[in-house]
């Protein structure tokens, strides 16, 4: 009997973990660094400067227009570490008019962690160019080309996604975005578009009303150099009409 | 957690009730030291035991305890999070968790063994079978995920290992002793805790 209560008191005491004293001290600290790329995307670093009293589960970074953005806004979640340092790249999908607040996150078992947030303002990437050669202002569509009118407006439909319409003679286009674009190449979508994705919808009324948009996966070019005027163009943009399928190309400024 | 009726456990209980009907009566304040996952989230919580003990009978005495523990949280508010997932995509949710109330009830039997005695008192060990309840309300916001508040009250079952040293003041006895409890369910809402009290056998 004396050596089950030897054996219970010895468990007792190996069992003890002190807590530590302050409550922070079970995450890790971290820091972060956010530098804007040529092509228009951001690479964050984050660094554990200290570790957490317990293991940490999943780490990440996210950003926002607000320095108290939520840690599910534009969020990466980062699968690898080398030593103490992480690091993830942003898509280009920076207004340059705006500013972007990062911070990177931990979790543990205790909850989360954020770190301080960086800012980065004017995020420019250098121009795109598609692969054709292209004359200001035109489109072609069902055999004709045309010249681009002056396009609308920025618009909000009921998806908050952007819009614009630019026509022709006998064409009108709608460019829809789930933002207002950037420089940067995007990826033409038949649904409702997501980030770096453009749905490209059009009219033609020469010979037959033919009302389609171009097939998933094309290229749409887009340029901005200041922060109101843009450049679109679509070198090899394919739609189907009556079984067969047809190039869509056009250039134009807004 | 579900206990079914185990014979054993209750005639051990029965027993140990049985032997500290005629007992002393004892009161002990104690002091909480919550360990493992709940360290991390509880203060240090005061505590009152109060029951029977009996004599010594040679080396042996029995104790039948309740004890009840206030906990309070170390931060007033703290960020949680929820993990959604659909298909490949992962997404961390931040949210916030409010421990509204943490208390614990136990009733405890279980046997001293003297250790030694000298000329004013003796020394011991001994350990308990603790059984009993954690009541528990959470307020839990994760927007978009989940909001709401929730009260649970948690059965456990665990035992204590304890070590003291008593003076005998007259008809009185006046005891010190230290304490871990562990509690054997799995579940992390139950605390493991170091404890220290001062009593007095009465």
């Amino acid at each position: 009997m004396k050596l089950f209560y030897l054996i219970l008191i010895l468990v007792s005491v190996i069992g003890c973990r002190k807590p530590e004293k302050n409550f922070e001290d079970y995450f890790p600290e971290l820091k972060v660094t956010a530098v804007a790329q040529n092509n228009g995307t951001v690479i964050v670093t984050g660094t554990i400067v200290k570790e957490g009293a317990i293991a940490y589960e999943l780490i990440g970074f996210s950003f926002g227009e607000s320095p108290d953005t939520p840690i599910n806004e534009n969020q990466i979640i980062v699968s690898q570490i080398n030593g103490n340092t992480f690091t993830a790249t942003f898509p280009p999908l920076f207004d340059m008019t705006k500013t972007y607040y990062f911070k990177a996150w931990v979790t543990n078992n205790l909850g989360y962690k954020t770190s301080e947030v960086v800012s980065l303002s004017n995020i420019i990437a250098d121009p795109v160019d598609g692969p054709c050669t292209y004359t200001m202002d035109y489109l072609v569509a069902n055999a004709v080309v045309e010249t681009v009118g002056t396009p609308s407006s920025w618009q909000e439909n009921t998806d908050f996604d952007q819009f614009f319409t630019a026509s022709g003679s006998y064409t009108n286009m709608t460019f829809t975005f789930d933002n207002i674009p950037s420089t940067g190449g995007y990826t033409t979508t038949q649904g409702n578009p997501g980030p770096g994705e453009v749905k490209v919808a059009f009219t033609n009324t020469l010979s037959v009303f033919i009302n389609t948009s171009l097939l998933p996966g094309d290229s749409v070019y887009v340029n901005r150099p200041t922060a109101n005027s843009w450049t679109f163009e679509i070198c090899s943009g394919k739609y189907v009409y009556n079984s067969f399928t047809y190039n869509f190309v056009t250039y134009f400024d807004k | 957690m579900c206990i079914k009726y185990n014979k054993w456990l209750f005639s051990l209980i029965f027993v140990a009730l049985f032997r500290v009907l005629n007992a002393q009566f004892s009161v002990q304040p104690h002091l909480v030291f919550p360990t493992g996952y709940l360290g991390m989230v509880l203060k240090k919580a005061p505590g009152l035991m109060f029951g029977k003990i009996s004599e010594f009978k040679g080396s042996w005495r029995s104790r039948a305890i309740g004890d009840i523990v206030y906990f309070k949280p170390r931060e007033d508010v703290v960020r949680t999070y929820a993990v959604q997932i659909e298909g490949s995509n992962t997404t961390v949710f931040p949210g916030e968790q409010i421990i509204k109330l943490y208390l614990n009830v136990s009733f405890s039997f279980g046997a001293d063994f003297k250790l030694y005695d000298f000329k004013k008192g003796s020394f011991y060990i001994g350990a308990d079978l603790v059984v009993g309840s954690t009541l528990r309300k959470l307020e839990i916001n994760v927007p978009s995920i989940t909001t709401g508040s929730e009260f649970n009250a948690l059965i456990f079952i665990g035992v204590n290992g304890r070590a003291g040293v008593e003076f005998y003041l007259g008809e009185k006895t006046l005891f010190i002793d230290v304490s871990r409890r562990y509690f054997l369910n799995t579940d992390p809402a139950f605390l493991n805790y170091n404890d220290i009290g001062l009593g007095l056998i009465f």
